[in-house]
């Protein structure tokens, strides 16, 4: 996972993507209990945003460094044991939660990852049953600004849960 | 007949362990998620779903 997270630095420091951030079940982890999941989604932001194969730079610059696509999950690239799949920013929405990303420190490696009510609204708006059990998850919490929450779904069209379906 | 007043949220052991999980640093959230890896990867293999637990938190 820190080796991961190194190289996911590296990548924007060497310019290969703009900015990332830890998105999916372990960004919800960071908020919420461990929940099983078996990769690391990441939210990339590129400069050139028109390519037709956003992710191959990427896929490039790790193969330069030794790591290819899991065994198991060819979607993801294994970097260090931890398979990462990377997704590019493809919406307002996630435009705006990646702008809005949180930084932290992971073992002396800096990393980023989403804000817990961007991650809800994005969990509303994948919309697949274990999204709307994160969505419940992030609710129940009590670090969670339900106001926040309410007002990004708004903003972007989406059927907010905690007003009883209304936007 | 009166009925009984609900416990208070504190009081609840189940919803404290979900709090205490969440409150844990992150690389120790890692580490749960790659021991609930480890436990799911014999259960997983009986049904013929092959999954590779991360390597390490570090």
């Amino acid at each position: 996972m820190k080796e991961a997270l190194r190289v996911l630095a590296e990548l924007v420091s060497e310019g290969v993507i703009e900015d990332y951030a830890i998105g999916g079940a372990m960004g919800a982890t960071f908020y919420l209990e461990p929940v099983v999941t078996m990769d690391l989604d990441v939210f990339v932001l590129f400069k050139d945003n028109t390519s037709l194969l956003p992710l191959q730079p990427i896929y490039d610059a790790l193969k330069k460094r030794g790591y290819h696509p899991d065994e198991r999950m060819p979607e993801c690239i294994d970097i260090g044991g931890t398979p990462v799949q990377f997704l590019p920013v493809y919406n307002p929405l996630l435009e705006e939660a990646l702008a809005h990303a949180i930084s932290f420190d992971y073992d002396g490696v800096s990393a980023r990852v989403l804000p817990a009510e961007y991650l809800a609204a994005i969990s509303v708006q994948t919309g697949r049953a274990k999204d709307k059990l994160r969505v419940l998850a992030f609710l129940a919490s009590d670090r969670f600004d339900k106001k926040a929450f309410a007002d990004i779904c708004s903003a972007h069209g989406l059927v907010c849960p905690i007003d009883g379906g209304s936007k | 007949m009166t009925t009984m007043r609900p416990l208070s949220e504190g009081q609840y052991a189940k919803a404290q362990g979900r709090r205490n999980l969440a409150d844990l640093p992150y690389s120790e959230k890692v580490k749960c998620v790659i021991e609930l890896q480890r436990r799911l990867q014999p259960i997983y293999a009986q049904r013929g779903i092959y999954i590779k637990p991360w390597k390490s938190w570090n």
